[in-house]
């Protein structure tokens, strides 16, 4: 039995690592022992966040999603379909999704989006500080623009600050595979800055 | 070609996270250069988006937003009721079921196991299953009846054990018959007393009834262990039917033609238990003689031939209601001829002298010895230096 029989997710199970302090933890999440839920929040929440935010650029929802991720774990284990292995994989992996859903939301309500996006662009034409802004924003365009790997793969290496190999254990990949969607998604994304700035 | 830029793109973002700037990257791959400046710029872009630092006030919120969901959960789940169940007391459902099985299946078990031996399988299963018999049998006349055939069963195995020449651990209950040296007869089994075998301090007498520990070989006797002599009240198996009904038809007969010869009354019997012995006339006075250091009377004994002391003698008769042992029929087996063996204390004397005087002298012998090699030896070390 695998990991990646066990939860559906298109990526985040990566390594079936027996870890036994994770197995421990997995058992005080089923007994919804505070200590052990404080513990797996305390040493998870902050990659999620990162990943989150990186993603979104959205302090607020980084903070709603993160911690849904957490209560979903909660739920899950209850059920019986939480991880069995990876909490972190896990948690990544559901963010990931709750990220996905976010923005298909936001794309059916894009009024909410644009509110929350054009004031940077709007201000274009003023002083220098805002050329930064601009930049952010031109970025921010063109990451949206990037599948969805390629998104995460930023997120994971730049956001996170993961190694290559821990990217790709959470992402369920080799390295090589890695490397290469990397370079593509830099590439690409070097490549959407320029049309969103100059188009 | 491709692979070698993902690799250099790999070595560049790591040389840049320490602090490196792109020109100076670029000087590690000048042919590659080209593609990897837009890539190395854009991966500086894509660094200045991540989060520097986590705010603690999110940290905070969640925390006690996952905590309290769980505080909630704890509070929802179901109680675990409590459920009366064969599985609540898994040992009692346990000893029930074993119970069970031992009830529908042990008839047939305890069938299977009568014919079982000492050493045999089945063997703890048959004698568990006798004292289950016994336990539920509250008359005491049953009950008597019951252990004297128990006992019975005991000598019947061990005369099996004996046919079949096995070697095992058995112990029985029976009466002293006959005693000539080492060979004794307890109720119709020939144990062997042998010098590491436990004897009670006091002499046992023949007609005493003991309990046998030892063990069965193939020369067709037991070789015992132990041997004690059981309390009165003691169960012990019934003599053979053979043995005694024959002796009381002749004792029958006895009753009819001697007691005019002698004048004497006989004495009355105690139970109906005769007895067959065997033994070495030690001493004759008068009517009271000693064999095997028990006095028995022969006042209404039937003599086929005149007896003299250190004579091997077979002899019948029954322990009266005063304690004597009336001797009914007495026979001479041999004369003379086991004499010697038949004393006791000589021949022991002489064995236990003779293995003294082996071991000392074998001790000496290997103390010179040991003495011989430690000067070989010290003598070995003084050269080695």
């Amino acid at each position: 039995m695998t990991a990646e029989n066990l939860i559906p997710f298109p990526w985040g199970l990566a390594y079936s690592m027996t870890n036994y302090e994770e197995q421990s933890e997995l058992e005080g999440l089923k007994n919804l022992d505070s200590q052990v839920i404080g513990a797996v929040y305390d040493r998870y929440f902050a990659d999620v966040y990162r990943f989150v935010y990186y993603r979104l650029n959205d302090e607020q929802v980084a903070e709603d999603i993160s911690s849904d991720a957490f209560v979903r774990l909660l739920e899950a284990v209850k059920r019986r379909r939480g991880p069995q292995t990876n909490l972190k994989g896990w948690l990544l992996a559901t963010a990931s999704h709750a990220v996905t859903d976010h923005l298909r939301q936001s794309y059916r309500h894009p009024k909410e989006v644009l509110s929350e996006m054009i004031p940077n662009g709007s201000a274009s034409s003023l002083i220098e500080e805002v050329d930064q802004r601009e930049m952010v924003n031109c970025f921010q365009q063109a990451y949206t623009h990037l599948t969805l790997e390629q998104q995460n793969v930023l997120a994971l290496r730049f956001g996170d600050g993961y190694s290559l190999e821990e990217t790709a254990r959470v992402m369920q990949k080799n390295v090589n595979a890695v490397k290469a969607l990397q370079f593509r998604a830099l590439a690409a994304l070097q490549r959407t800055i320029g049309e969103v700035a100059h188009g | 070609m491709d692979e070698k830029l993902y690799d250099a793109l790999e070595v560049c973002l790591n040389a840049l996270e320490t602090g490196v700037d792109i020109e100076s990257v670029l000087k590690l791959y000048p042919q590659l250069a080209e593609e990897l400046r837009p890539v190395l710029e854009a991966s500086i872009q894509a660094q200045s988006l991540a989060l520097p630092a986590v705010p603690d006030v999110a940290i905070q919120r969640g925390r006690a937003r996952v905590l309290q969901h769980a505080t909630e959960m704890r509070k929802l789940a179901p109680r675990p009721r409590k459920r009366w169940s064969m599985f609540t007391f898994p040992r009692l459902a346990t000893s029930l079921a074993i119970t069970l099985i031992f009830l529908l299946s042990g008839t047939r078990l305890v069938s299977a196991s009568t014919g079982a031996l000492p050493g045999d399988n089945l063997y703890p299963v048959k004698r568990s299953w006798e004292d289950l018999r016994l336990f539920f049998v509250f008359s005491p006349e049953e009950r008597e009846g019951l252990e004297s055939e128990f006992e019975q069963e005991r000598l019947d195995e061990i005369s099996e054990l004996l046919t079949e020449g096995r070697d095992e651990t058995i112990a029985f209950a029976g009466l002293v018959t006959a005693q000539s040296s080492a060979e004794w007869n307890v109720s119709g089994i020939t144990v062997m007393i042998t010098s590491s075998s436990r004897l009670p301090a006091d002499p046992v007498l023949i007609g005493a009834p003991v309990m046998v520990i030892g063990h069965t070989n193939a020369q067709g006797f037991v070789e015992v262990v132990t041997l004690e002599v059981l309390g009165p009240g003691a169960s012990l198996p019934p003599l053979e039917p053979s043995q005694w009904e024959s002796v009381e038809i002749e004792e029958a007969e006895d009753h009819d033609s001697e007691p005019e010869i002698s004048g004497n009354q006989q004495p009355e019997q105690l139970g109906n238990l005769t007895y067959e012995f065997k033994g070495v006339v030690e001493s004759m006075s008068g009517n009271l003689w000693t064999i095997n250091g028990q006095q028995l009377n022969v006042e209404f004994a039937e003599n086929s031939s005149p007896v003299s002391i250190g004579e091997l003698v077979e002899f019948e008769g029954y322990y009266s209601v005063d304690g004597q042992f009336i001797v009914t029929k007495i026979e001479v087996k041999s004369s003379g001829l086991f004499k010697g063996d038949q004393l006791n204390s000589s021949g022991k004397g002489n064995g236990s002298n003779a293995g003294k005087n082996d071991g000392s002298g074998s001790d000496r012998g290997s103390d010179d010895n040991t003495n011989g090699e430690e000067g070989e030896d010290e003598h070995e070390d003084e050269s080695d230096e």
